[in-house]
């Protein structure tokens, strides 16, 4: 039962309780963490004229975007490693729960819908697009969710001939504790997830780059952008920035369809975490700050669940940093999952312009399709050569189509591991799908 | 011409225009915090409607979606008249603020309505008496104002009571009370008085999970939530724990259940809305309410239901009509 935090009437007095109703009576108490902040954030407005309004909610379905760098602490193995050995190691799995809730041999073992298997060539991964994260499979059990979709437990010992019920009920235990899937009478009411990806917005992202002297006509493109439903966009600088110079580039963004900004900046005085903080607390789209060159200092701090700061002390000196592969980077949701399956993880819907103005696919790539003060971007945007790279899927990548991360990794195309072969996998993944490690 | 009738702050309308881009169709929103702040011009027999200094052509609006278009208190204008309008002067603007957008609604009468403005403010009470002509399960209800009454129905199982009106959360210091579906527990006798106002109690239904339909045209698109799955969330899943959720996944409804949310949606006149329900762990199918303006996000996401491009659709065919 639900402990009672507070119920209103215990502020009444008893003689005013009589004037109100029992739902009133009885509502809980619950405080605000960040009072100030969520005051200020209220207080702020978004407005969007191609939306037609002065306030667009501050939703949590949008795509962010971050360059991939390397990990903040190059001596840290990768995050999934913890996730690695416990999937190795025998589960933590209460037999006796588990056993209480499985009915009888005639029950079905349904994975929830939002979880879904993904077989690699040494090992799978279960993908949990609901809780974005992911948890590593021996393939057998992957096959084994599989054959649950037609077959009750029982049916599911008789396919193994009755010698590894043991071992399926321990499988079996193991999601259930990691809350993967669960046992049902029959799994008919409950369908598998609709994989289409449906996208109506011509460009989803954008990357503009700032290198020593760039000027980027930032109005305009917000302009741009916002004609064509652009939901996130990420500002670098390959140089020191200060906090005032940041929100003045935010700022342009203040009548846009943007719903995130993400900001990556060298080092300045201004960047501390009291100056950060104020930038996300007067600006509501900036959802990532990032600053880099840090002299040593490498910190992640989440200040709410979609709003990050991270320090790291690796130089980003120009785009040539970014395409790093990292667990890092993993967006297991339903919206990057389902888009990766028929397009490009990087590249699709994203237009960037580079630190000269060119503007391109990827600032990292070669092709300039014109330049941002004279070329319009939608002109761009809408032709087919600029839209090939969009349908490369990971399913087509060399490698990664054998890899179990193929759905929740991003791809790049700028910086592949054969430059003979365009649909080689990205230079810098230090993944080894056959061998299940990295390298 | 689609009109698009709600509030600054919804996102829905956001991304369905998104669709009407997409499909380059035709489309004017309005906002009604947009009277509060811009240019907004209704001239009367004949209708002439000018927003935004630009004739809005009536005679070619052909559908309207119809969502939260009114609560004055989530503008922008709001804020800043709270602290300098007399509350009693301010309770009158708001009650001539809803009768100027009620006069746009009168105006536009004759057009394909997504939720009709008759249907749009649903009585929680007569839709449980609907759903229950309908053939849904409905939990025992029972309107009461005196503790002696809730202490019979108490002696007899247990029960939850839950605001009769929409839901209202109460500021107060760092937080905010909720009035969230409360299970009414026996250490709750003496915060409750004897009398109190009338208020709405049910029979705990024990539950398997909730359900969340979304209804749109003849359509259920329903959500099951494991809410059962975490203490706080068990009675009511909107006090949830993002940072760990219960499991949402898409749900199969029993065709004779959605055949009786068809008859009961009918019946009431409502083409679209949200709708809860409970599956409890006797096996059948307990309606709870229905929302005429719900929020669908939360069902649309997790369960990638194309609800947005659905109801662009739907527009845009009956539109044409």
């Amino acid at each position: 039962m639900t402990e009672r935090k507070k119920p209103f009437a215990s502020s009444l007095a008893a003689d005013d309780r009589r004037l109100h109703s029992l739902n009133i009576l009885l509502a809980d108490y619950e405080p605000i963490v960040d009072l100030a902040r969520d005051e200020a954030l209220l207080e702020l407005k978004q407005p969007c004229a191609v939306y037609g309004t002065r306030d667009f909610a501050d939703h949590r379905f949008y795509k962010s975007l971050t360059m991939s760098l390397g990990p903040v602490d190059a001596t840290q193995p990768p995050p999934d490693a913890a996730g690695e050995a416990g999937a190795a190691a025998e589960p933590a799995v209460d037999a006796a729960a588990a056993e209480a809730q499985r009915p009888d041999g005639s029950s079905y073992f349904a994975t929830w819908a939002c979880c879904l298997p993904v077989e690699g060539h040494a090992r799978s991964i279960v993908c949990d697009l609901q809780r974005s994260t992911f948890a590593f499979i021996p393939n057998v059990v992957a096959e084994i969710l599989e054959l649950c979709k037609t077959r009750s437990v029982a049916e599911l010992y008789a396919h193994y001939g009755h010698e590894h019920n043991r071992e399926i009920d321990e499988y079996l235990a193991y999601l259930v504790a990691r809350d993967f899937g669960f046992y049902c009478a029959t799994p008919q009411p409950f369908p598998e997830l609709d994989l289409d990806w449906r996208n109506p917005r011509p460009i989803t992202n954008c990357v503009i780059d700032f290198g020593a002297d760039t000027e980027q006509p930032l109005a305009s493109l917000s302009e741009q952008l916002s004609r064509m439903f652009c939901q996130a966009v990420e500002l670098r600088f390959f140089r020191a920035a200060s906090a005032d110079e940041l929100a003045s580039c935010a700022a342009a963004f203040g009548d846009s369809t943007i719903r995130s900004i993400s900001l990556l900046a060298g080092d300045h005085a201004s960047l501390d975490r009291d100056g950060l903080e104020l930038l996300l607390r007067r600006n509501k789209r900036i959802k990532h700050i990032a600053v880099h060159s840090t002299a040593g200092r490498n910190e992640v701090i989440r200040v709410d669940m979609h709003t990050t700061i991270r320090y790291t002390s690796e130089v980003v000196s120009s785009e040539a940093c970014c395409g790093q592969v990292s667990p890092r980077y993993f967006s297991p949701n339903v919206d990057a999952f389902t888009e990766a399956l028929v397009r490009n993880s990087c590249l699709s819907h994203k237009v960037s312009v580079d630190a000269r103005g060119a503007i391109k696919n990827c600032p990292s790539m070669v092709r300039s399709f014109g330049d941002v003060r004279t070329t319009p971007l939608a002109e761009v945007v809408a032709s087919e050569a600029f839209q090939a790279p969009w349908k490369i899927t990971k399913d087509q990548v060399l490698v990664c189509q054998d890899c179990e991360f193929r759905y929740i990794c991003h791809d790049c195309r700028a910086y592949v591991a054969d430059p003979e072969q365009p649909l080689s996998k990205p230079a810098r993944c230090r993944y080894n799908p056959y061998e299940g490690r990295w390298e | 011409m689609i009109l698009l009738l709600s509030g600054s702050g919804d996102a829905n309308l956001d991304y369905v225009i998104e669709w009407l881009h997409h499909y380059d169709h035709p489309y004017q929103r309005i906002n009604a915090d947009d009277l509060l702040h811009d240019d907004f011009h209704l001239a009367l027999a004949p209708p002439r409607l000018t927003v935004r200094q630009r004739v809005v052509d009536l005679d070619a609006v052909g559908a309207v979606w119809l969502r939260q278009f009114g609560n004055l208190r989530r503008s922008v204008y709001w804020q800043e008249a709270k602290r300098r309008v007399r509350p009693d002067a301010l309770e009158q603007i708001a009650r001539e603020h809803a009768v100027a957008l009620g006069g746009l609604l009168a105006v536009l009468a004759d057009k394909h309505w997504l939720t009709h403005p008759s249907r749009v403010h649903v009585n929680k009470l007569d839709m449980l008496q609907c759903a229950h002509k309908a053939g849904l399960v409905v939990p025992e209800t029972h309107v009461v104002n005196r503790k002696r009454e809730l202490a019979a129905l108490r002696a007899t199982g247990d029960f939850i009571c839950k605001s009769l009106y929409e839901p209202l959360f109460l500021k107060d210091g760092s937080g905010f009370y909720a009035m969230y579906t409360t299970r009414i527990d026996a250490a709750d006798d003496e915060l409750i008085s004897d009398d109190f106002t009338p208020s709405l109690v049910q029979r705990l239904i024990p539950k398997d999970y909730e359900l969340r339909v979304f209804y749109l045209d003849g359509e259920c698109y329903t959500m099951a939530i494991f809410s059962q799955q975490r203490a706080r969330s068990a009675l009511d899943f909107r006090n949830v724990d993002w940072t760990d959720p219960p499991r949402q996944v898409p749900y199969t409804l029993p065709p004779e259940v959605a055949a009786r949310i068809r008859a009961f949606m009918t019946e009431i006149g409502l083409n679209c809305g949200s709708l809860d329900l409970v599956k409890s762990t006797d096996g059948r199918y307990y309606f709870l309410e229905v929302n005429p303006a719900g929020q669908f996000g939360m069902v649309a996401f997790p369960c990638n239901y194309p609800l947005y491009d659905k109801i662009a659709l739907h527009l845009i065919r009956h539109d044409r009509a």
